[in-house]
């Protein structure tokens, strides 16, 4: 299907009243969320989405290059516009909800558990991920970008990647009508996003909670090159939506980073 | 390797009276010196959770996981001799700080104040501090550099909200306060601009 084929039929799906009006899209942008902050930039609506077949942005990062076949998997941004950020950085977590919500209705409960603070998985493989981008400074609430990407009808990964990542496809079997998932991950946005918008944060976080991977297990956590690496049991989410870990010392709260191991426990 | 594992170890080589003990596993490598800075505990991230942002039609472009590209796994802990896992995030440690310019100022109180003039940013909200929009691309100013209203500074991401922080006023940037890949707190002092 060519983007605007997609676009297209995603808006014949629709069901909702913000998120994917208008829907844009292009075959290839050098990253989604960048097309979309100059979207905003001339004063896109909130719930403006734009898609792409295939990004050019972050490739050879690494130094090693791999993309998928256009046409198999799902790259959009979303705007949005919030009138108040008192909960700005639950935000990432909303997003990621809304996804698995949308993963789970089409592929089962099987799909969609959520690795802190942005991965989608299917079992221990990464299936997307989301990545929000806003600014600050200004004074006033600003726009943010939602990135999607999701691996949907990908049928292989090089070597390295067999064990790391997986498509839709590859985790149920079957090929995913990519406007039906686009529609459901709009409608759930949308639903979650209304939610978040009315201050149900509790609610959220108990359902983030409840899909989320390592609960209870001790964990490794690097947050960067430059700070040192943690080690506690998974407790939860803090108000903020910062990983809870009991660690050695007591209870730390963590706010960026990657869930990379489980020691070895002997 | 676990706490206790590691405790114990670190009774044995004290009662042993032993100069150096390394031991090494798959992932993991532990050096207990005695008379020495002490512990030094370094882990790879397993190949089953590593990320690979490479792969995956992230929607932007900018995940910079540096401590989980392949080279950058190695974590070295500051050894208080405890040997456990750092308990969190050190505090964040900016290479010049305020405080470490009025010490020097103490120090020297005949020199002349040479730290640099302007008006203080600071970090808006908790999170990783990063200078570039992503690993391998230039930072958004030096020093030196004269910068705008609304012109990007830096970025700081909590837990995957990249937020582009700009500038308030115009001005030179006369110094940078945090490196990149820092975790910086609310409030914290960022970058020196002069508005002159």
């Amino acid at each position: 299907m060519t983007v605007p084929a997609l676009v297209r039929r995603t808006q014949l799906l629709l069901s909702t009243r913000r998120f994917g009006h208008p829907l844009r899209g292009a075959a290839q942008v050098d990253s989604t969320n960048r097309a979309m902050r100059d979207w905003a930039a001339e004063g896109a609506p909130e719930g403006s989405t734009f898609l792409t077949e295939y990004q050019d942005a972050g490739r050879g990062r690494l130094g090693r290059q791999w993309t998928a076949a256009p046409g198999v998997n799902l790259m959009l941004s979303v705007l949005l516009r919030p009138a108040d950020d008192t909960h700005l950085t639950l935000l990432p977590l909303v997003v990621a909800l809304s996804v698995s919500d949308a993963l789970q209705a089409l592929c089962g409960p099987t799909a969609g558990q959520l690795k802190w603070p942005n991965d989608l998985r299917c079992g221990p493989a990464k299936v997307g991920g989301v990545l929000l981008e806003t600014t600050a400074g200004t004074g006033s609430v600003p726009a943010i970008v939602a990135g999607i990407g999701l691996n949907v009808n990908q049928q292989a990964f090089p070597p390295s990647l067999q064990d790391k990542a997986t498509s839709l496809l590859l985790h149920s079997g079957q090929r995913i009508d990519r406007a039906v998932l686009l529609a459901q991950i709009l409608a759930d946005l949308e639903a979650r996003y209304t939610q978040w918008e009315r201050g149900a944060v509790d609610a959220l976080r108990e359902t983030v909670e409840a899909r989320m991977m390592h609960r209870g297990q001790t964990i490794t956590l690097h947050p960067t090159t430059r700070a040192a690496s943690i080690t506690g049991r998974v407790l939860g989410l803090s108000p903020a939506g910062g990983l809870r870990l009991a660690t050695a010392v007591g209870e730390h709260v963590v706010f960026a980073g990657d869930v990379s191991s489980q020691p070895t426990l002997t | 390797m676990n706490i206790d594992k590691i405790r114990e170890l670190l009774k044995v080589v004290s009662d042993s009276g032993v100069a150096e003990v390394e031991i090494e596993e798959d992932d993991f490598k532990l050096i207990v010196r005695r008379n020495a800075p002490n512990v030094t505990v370094q882990s790879s991230p397993p190949q089953s959770f590593g990320y690979p942002p490479y792969s995956m039609p992230m929607a932007a472009p900018y995940p910079p996981q540096g401590g989980m590209q392949p080279s950058g796994g190695m974590q070295p802990q500051g050894g208080g001799g405890a040997g456990a896992p750092q308990a969190g995030s050190p505090p964040p440690q900016p290479t010049q700080t305020g405080a470490a310019d009025q010490a020097q100022a103490a120090a020297d109180a005949e020199a002349e104040d040479d730290s640099p003039k302007g008006e203080v940013v600071h970090a808006p909200i908790v999170g990783t501090f990063y200078r570039a929009p992503a690993p391998d691309e230039e930072a958004f100013v030096q020093i030196g550099d004269k910068v705008k209203v609304g012109e990007t500074l830096c970025i700081i991401e909590a837990m995957k909200l990249m937020n582009e922080i700009e500038a308030e006023f115009s001005g030179t940037v006369t110094d940078i306060l945090v490196e990149n890949e820092e975790p910086v707190e609310y409030d914290q002092p960022l970058f020196v601009v002069d508005p002159a």
